[in-house]
């Protein structure tokens, strides 16, 4: 009886289990009829039931793995229902192992601005599409900079899912922060170039003031040694004017008187006649000297005068024909030191003539303009190639140019002087009339 | 290792839960994504699941004497139990499968 029961009861089970497999195969064929099988396995193969819908999901699902950018869908409560190989790779998963997972369990979310998630979620719900750049952390905590693309995928009525599709933007911000870096190094040598240009530029202003002292501090010298000059010329020309140009003069009357007293019957009457000449040309002689050194013309009367006087008494001392010509002065003067460095630049260049341009004749002008004084020497004589003038110029024995241009320097002026071998030398002197000394242009 | 965790279940009552699928296709992923709310909203912290995609792994289809895909097996508690096909019906899954709330 206890062994029937048994057996009953076994195979009671064993019904229901049939029962239930049955079932189990009727709901199979069932799930076949409504399209919810959608591979049969027979044997080692695996046949997948082939619908319009597969075929264009599974194109659908080719052109996603080809595409670099990583593609998530979700669905409402954020669990995965796609991802393509490119997310696979990104994440380091598989997708049969994360599918139905919440999107935590494959990456967590850092936002880099505040109150970033909520401002997100709120632009989703509002535009149906967000736009972002944020940083994904994986499981294995190594993380990554993307840009992310979210949409909201409704049917209308009811949110379906989202679609993200995220780019691994790593490269390009290590691009961009190397940018950044190398802009920064950019402009820090920048800052120090221009730093050291300014340090630079401080130096040759100190130096160029030190020139400019040292420049100064020369004119001044010149100054005081041509002025000393000068004035040691004017006590002489006096001294010899006042003295020894008196005494001969005194001594050429003398002979004359005796000369006179003698008659020209006298035995000595050739003598003494040589004598006269000699006295006379002596007084002649001394008086040029005397003006030479410093005409009283010059200080009384003005260049122009001077100038001129000087010129008739040069030309009848050394026979050489001379033209003095006079434009627009009326009864202008400039200052003193301007006149006697002209007179002086006049006179040095007359005394080139006689040494060295064997000419027959010389013109000099002398001009008043609106704003300088011009001065002209001319000769018809030999001239000089400028490579000899640079010779002469530097000898002992030489045309006085340096001195000449000094002297131009020294009252703001410039002094330029031009020659043709065998057709003669044109020296050209202009100063300022409103004459201030190369020293004030300095301190200006 | 996936049989050391279906020993140790059959002790302690905790699922052991195989889903096989058939790649990507939409059924499959609707069928991971409706097994693993399942699994989280009933059955927390007293479930193992694993996911096998067959096309990956097509012997592992013949091991388990599949017919179908997408197919849910229930190895733990006993007895095992299959389900092929539509795995959105929540209640109706739970049923087939045995599992006890």
């Amino acid at each position: 009886m206890l062994e029937t029961n048994k057996d009953h009861e076994l195979l009671a089970s064993e019904n229901e289990e049939l029962r239930r497999k049955l079932g189990e195969a009727e709901d199979t064929l069932g799930a076949i009829r409504d399209g919810h099988i959608e591979a049969l396995i027979i044997g080692d193969q695996v046949y997948t039931l082939q619908s319009a819908d597969s075929a264009s999901n599974r194109f659908r699902g080719e052109v996603l793995a080809q595409i670099n950018d990583i593609v998530i869908a979700v669905d409402p409560d954020f669990r995965i229902t796609y991802l393509n190989e490119a997310a696979e790779r990104a994440y380091g998963v598989r997708g049969s192992e994360i599918l139905g997972l919440k999107t935590k369990a494959v990456f967590d979310v850092r936002w880099t601005v505040e109150q970033g998630a909520i401002r997100a979620r709120e632009t989703l719900m509002e535009k149906g599409l967000w736009r972002g750049e944020v940083i994904h952390v994986r499981n294995d905590g190594s993380e990554f900079d993307v840009e992310a693309i979210v949409s909201k995928l409704d049917d209308g009525d009811s949110i379906m899912g989202f679609l993200a599709v995220i780019r691994d933007i790593t490269e390009r911000k290590r691009t961009e922060e190397e940018l950044h870096q190398s802009r920064l190094l950019l402009e820090e040598r920048v800052e120090q170039r221009t730093r050291e240009l300014a340090e630079t530029n401080t130096a040759l202003n100190q130096e160029m003031k030190v020139r400019a002292t040292v420049e100064k501090q020369r004119t001044d010298l010149l100054r005081r040694i041509v002025t000393s000059q000068e004035d040691e010329r004017r006590r002489i020309a006096q001294d010899i004017h006042d003295q020894l140009g008196q005494r001969v003069t005194a001594l050429r009357l003398q002979i004359a008187a005796i000369d006179e007293a003698l008659g020209e019957t006298s035995p000595v009457a050739g003598k003494m006649e040589l004598l006269n000449r000699t006295a006379l040309r002596l007084d002649s002689e001394v008086s040029f000297l005397a003006w030479a050194l410093r005409p009283a013309s010059l200080d009384d009367l003005g260049l122009p005068q001077a100038a001129k006087a000087f010129l008739e008494d040069w030309s009848h001392n050394y026979m050489i024909s001379s033209e003095f010509s006079l434009r627009g002065f009326t009864d202008h003067r400039i200052q003193a030191e301007a006149e006697t460095h002209l007179y002086r630049i006049m006179q040095e260049s007359l005394n080139n003539v006689v040494k060295h341009a064997h000419a027959t004749s010389v013109s000099v002008l002398l001009e008043w303009s609106s704003k300088d004084v011009t001065l002209i020497i001319e000769d018809d004589g030999v001239g000089f190639s400028p490579t000899k003038s640079g010779k002469i110029r530097d000898g002992q024995n030489g045309l006085g140019i340096p001195g000449m241009h000094e002297r131009a320097v020294l009252i703001g002026g410039e002094l330029q002087i031009e020659s043709v071998p065998d057709e003669g030398t044109t020296v050209f002197a202009r100063v300022p009339h409103s004459t201030k000394s190369s020293v004030a242009s300095i301190d200006n | 290792m996936e049989n050391i965790g279906m020993f140790n279940n059959l002790e302690n009552g905790r699922y052991t839960l195989t889903l096989y699928v058939n790649g990507t296709t939409p059924n499959s992923v609707a069928a991971v994504v409706n097994v693993r709310r399942l699994c989280e909203e009933h059955l927390a912290d007293r479930y193992d699941l694993e996911v096998l995609d067959i096309s990956r792994f097509p012997a592992k289809a013949k091991k388990a004497q599949l017919i179908g895909l997408p197919a849910l097996v229930k190895h733990t508690p006993l007895p095992v139990r299959h389900f092929l096909g539509d795995m959105s019906q929540t209640q109706i899954l739970l049923k087939k499968l045995d599992i006890l709330l």
